[in-house]
């Protein structure tokens, strides 16, 4: 069975462009473009890994990052930061909420794959 | 005989009171006979005595009441309801007597005994009062001889004792020339007399005096006597003399300072005027004061009178004379008792003329002091503004400095997220997701892709550099090894360097070289110097080494590629400035990468420069551009100085405490003869790393230094140390049982805390030697 990954990016097109690589990928890809809808679907959908955008409407990455790594029933799902803010300030907030990864924007491919096999034990 | 029978009494109450009366009873044998006393108390000073005298005691008064021949109950309790209790409950034919009035009973018991004492003391008192009189007394028997005289009439004499008693007052010449013989002859008759101011010279002395001569009649013992009273006046009219003589002195003065005097009483009638104002203003008698000074029917509005009275203070108040040209004074009135304590007021009324004179020019001086007061206050307001245009200026400018490094901020994030777009739809594209593609659109793809990268550089650096600029960039200095740091930037960049089919060389000191730095931003150094050399570097190697100085490291990064013009070499390190220089291919700089490196190598307290001897040579590898930047070298020692200083200054700034522990090695004489010098550096080595890993927080440290370990706990108060000294301990111990070395190491643990034990760092310093 395919691997779940929850993607979260308010910016529309890149998800609609990441998603055909995911798939391409052999990943299943559901995703969200707002943290509320971001903490929903990491919460009823069982997604096996998430990548989070901070600057999100309604609520932002770091904090449903942290909302998650709270709670022992999602705690152990890994999360990888995604930004475009690439200051070292947010970097270590990213270490405070508990998130398992960072990739600042724009990305390479390769390394955003390596981060995500390497967090899903492939 | 029941008339001789004694009278059968039971006391109760055994206070002093009874004592008292069975004192009495049982030294005059009175016709009373005590049958018992009663006290609930059984120490009572009563009982007590009871018992001595062998009379019957109890706690309770009917134990006694059935006893034959008891006639009278005596109630010495003082206790009222007791009184009543005895009223209702004895028997018949028994009397009861005191009760609460006890206390009557025993002042009428010591009555006798009191009043002889008061007679005595009656007749001591008398006497020592007639003995210390300070006027003259002696007693004239009918015979006119004397038979007493006090110590105050030998004085005034200036006879002896014996010659003023010796002394016959019918015959003394003296006597008979003034008179004196005839009038005491008439007091032994019963008239009494008296002389007043007689100058009088004694007939053995010759102290002249003044004196006042009182004869009374008086009866002792049936013989007529006169008793004499001779008081000694000399001085009292020296006295008034004086005073007389003070009291025009004072009016002169008066006069001269134009100072009235004057004395009123409660009810405003004059009492005293000085001359001065009586030779103004007239006979004051029968006068109230505002009739007299300032023909009112009323008291005066700014009268200080009542006032005073009511206060019984001094109160000071200002008038102006009506009748003396409205001439100001200054009335001071101080209230006083004469001597029937009728309450007065003196009032002393200075004359201010001069001082109102005086006042007015001070007035005109005020005010034009308060016109140029005024004007500094307007030039002052305007200092205010100005100040406060500036403070608000300053705040926009602090505004605008936040926004702006907000705006670098935001912009980066928002030039990235399109950027991000971007370069995922080329890379799907490259990547042949949506479909395959041929060669051609591959390459441009690539460029693009490339350019997009450069891009995401550009915007990195720019955003570096910005932070440098406006000092937001704070160093994370520690220790560290700088050879790893070349080997590790080395390392990620072989790869770049041989893609470009160059060669990467590294020459490095066998040993290792501390330097108090910040690790990430000496690779951005490094990194970005090698970047800048790939990209003017066609062919050839690029060289990183590294050689030691005496107080620096020098730091190099050498290739062979196209040189510098040497007038251009300084510019190098501005931003975006290529000076003609060709790139090679590949990648394309940012035009921040050496201006980066500069602020960094400054920021370490550094220096950078670039050199291109071979630059007008036309072979093409001689020719080249060296960078060379120094980075100040640590001692254990200077890097242990630099950081005691830092962290005393952060516990100055913040009132915090700082506290050291020094661990040493005991034993280390002992210890020197088993092991060799590298195995107790060694041992202190480990020590200083299993301390460092007990350590929780991030600001301390623990340092191989002073030949021991020593251990920076910041924000560590004298209580705090001991607790994490503890800690060190424990795992220290921990460690040297593990590796057996327990028995043969003996540590040592020294506390300090600043700023408990020591002021400065000089001190800490020399504590630690």
């Amino acid at each position: 069975m395919s691997k779940k990954i929850l993607l979260v990016d308010d910016e529309a097109q890149l998800v609609e462009m990441m998603t055909m690589r995911f798939e391409a990928a052999g990943y299943e890809v559901i995703s969200a473009n707002d943290g509320q809808a971001a903490l929903d679907k990491a919460r009823n959908e069982n997604p096996d890994l998430i990548i989070l955008d901070l600057m999100l409407p309604k609520m932002d990455g770091y904090k449903v990052c942290a909302l998650l790594k709270k709670d022992s029933r999602y705690k152990d799902i890994p999360i990888i930061l995604f930004s475009a803010k690439a200051q070292e300030e947010d970097r270590k907030l990213g270490d405070e909420v508990g998130a398992d990864a960072y990739i600042a924007k724009p990305f390479e491919p390769e390394e955003l794959f390596g981060k995500i096999k390497q967090l899903l034990g492939e | 005989m029941a008339a001789k029978k004694k009278t059968n009494i039971l006391i109760v109450g055994a206070g002093e009171c009874a004592s008292a009366l069975l004192e009495m009873v049982n030294k005059d044998s009175p016709p009373v006979n005590i049958i018992g006393i009663v006290d609930k108390n059984p120490k009572a000073p009563g009982i007590k005595l009871a018992r001595r005298l062998g009379i019957p005691t109890a706690k309770d008064w009917k134990k006694f009441i059935r006893l034959k021949g008891l006639n009278e109950i005596v109630d010495l309790s003082g206790n009222h309801q007791n009184y009543q209790r005895l009223l209702r409950e004895k028997p018949q034919g028994v009397e009861l007597v005191g009760g609460p009035s006890a206390k009557t009973i025993r002042l009428l018991l010591e009555r006798p005994k009191r009043a002889e004492r008061d007679i005595a003391q009656a007749y001591k008192t008398t006497r020592s009062i007639i003995e210390k009189a300070p006027f003259g007394i002696y007693v004239v028997n009918s015979r006119g001889t004397i038979d007493y005289v006090n110590p105050a009439m030998i004085q005034i004499s200036g006879d002896t004792y014996k010659k003023f008693k010796s002394l016959n007052v019918f015959t003394l010449p003296t006597y008979k020339t003034i008179g004196l013989s005839q009038k005491i002859k008439a007091a032994l008759e019963g008239r009494d007399f008296q002389m007043d101011n007689i100058t009088y010279t004694p007939y053995f002395s010759n102290k002249t005096t003044v004196r006042n001569f009182i004869g009374v009649p008086l009866k002792e013992a049936g013989e007529k006597k006169v008793l004499m009273i001779v008081e000694d006046i000399t001085g009292r009219k020296e006295t008034q003399e004086e005073l007389l003589r003070l009291k025009q002195q004072i009016e002169y003065i008066l006069g001269a300072t134009k100072t009235n005097i004057d004395i009123i009483d409660s009810d405003f009638n004059i009492v005293y005027v000085d001359p001065a104002w009586q030779k103004l203003y007239g006979d004051p008698k029968g006068k109230k004061c505002y009739q007299y000074f300032a023909d009112r029917d009323t008291m005066c509005p700014n009268c200080g009178i009542p006032q005073a009275l009511k206060t019984k203070k001094t109160v000071v108040t200002e008038e102006t004379m009506p009748k003396e040209g409205n001439r100001p004074i200054q009335v001071t009135t101080t209230p006083f008792q004469d001597e029937n304590g009728r309450w007065l007021v003196a009032e002393v009324n200075v004359d201010i003329t001069e001082r109102k004179k005086a006042e007015e020019i001070l007035r005109k001086i005020k005010d034009d002091l308060e016109i140029q007061t005024w004007g500094l206050n307007k030039t002052n307001q305007a200092i205010k503004l100005l100040y406060k245009e500036l403070e608000q200026n300053n705040k926009r400018l602090q505004e605008l400095d936040r926004l702006k490094s907000e705006f670098i901020s935001t912009v980066s994030h928002e030039l990235r997220t399109p950027l991000s777009i971007t370069k995922e739809g080329i890379s799907l594209i490259l990547d042949e997701i949506p479909g395959e593609i041929n060669e051609k659109q591959g390459k441009i793809l690539n460029t693009a892709r490339n350019n997009i990268d450069r891009l995401a550089r550009i915007i990195n650096n720019l955003l570096d550099i910005s932070k440098i600029e406006s000092g937001k960039i704070t160093l994370k200095r520690e220790l560290v090894n700088i050879k790893s740091i070349v080997q590790q930037v080395v390392t990620t960049l072989q790869p770049k360097v041989e893609e470009r089919g160059l060669q990467l060389k590294v020459v490095l000191p066998q040993k290792r070289i501390d330097i108090y730095a910040d690790s990430d931003r000496v690779t951005q150094i490094f990194t970005n110097l090698i970047y800048n050399a790939i990209k003017f570097t066609e062919s050839g190697y690029i060289k990183v080494s590294l050689n030691e100085k005496k107080d620096d490291i020098e730091c190099s990064v050498a290739d062979t590629g196209v040189g510098v013009a040497e007038e251009d070499l300084p510019k190098l390190f501005d931003k975006f400035s290529q000076f003609g220089r060709v790139a090679g291919g590949g990648e394309k700089g940012t035009g921040l990468g050496l201006s980066i490196a500069r602020e960094i190598v400054h920021m370490h307290g550094g220096d950078i420069w670039a050199e291109s001897p071979y630059a007008r040579r036309h072979d093409k590898f001689e020719r080249g551009t060296k960078f060379i930047f120094t980075l100040p070298k640590y001692t254990t020692m200077r890097f242990f100085e630099e950081y005691i200083n830092n962290v005393v200054q952060e516990a100055q700034e913040k009132d915090t405490k700082l506290s050291l522990i020094t661990v040493a090695i005991g034993n280390l004489e002992k210890l020197k003869k088993n092991f060799s010098d590298a195995e107790i550096e060694s041992l202190l080595t480990i020590m200083e790393e299993v301390l460092k890993s007990t350590l929780r927080r991030e600001g301390d440290m623990a340092l191989k230094v002073f030949g021991g370990v020593v251990v920076v706990l910041t924000e560590c108060d004298r209580e705090n140390v001991f607790r994490v000294g503890a800690r060190l301990k424990q795992n220290l111990d921990d460690y040297l049982a593990l590796q057996r070395l327990a028995k043969k190491v003996e540590l040592h643990f020294d506390y300090l805390t600043y700023p408990d034990e020591v002021k400065n760092i000089s001190e800490i310093m020399d504590k630690l030697k």
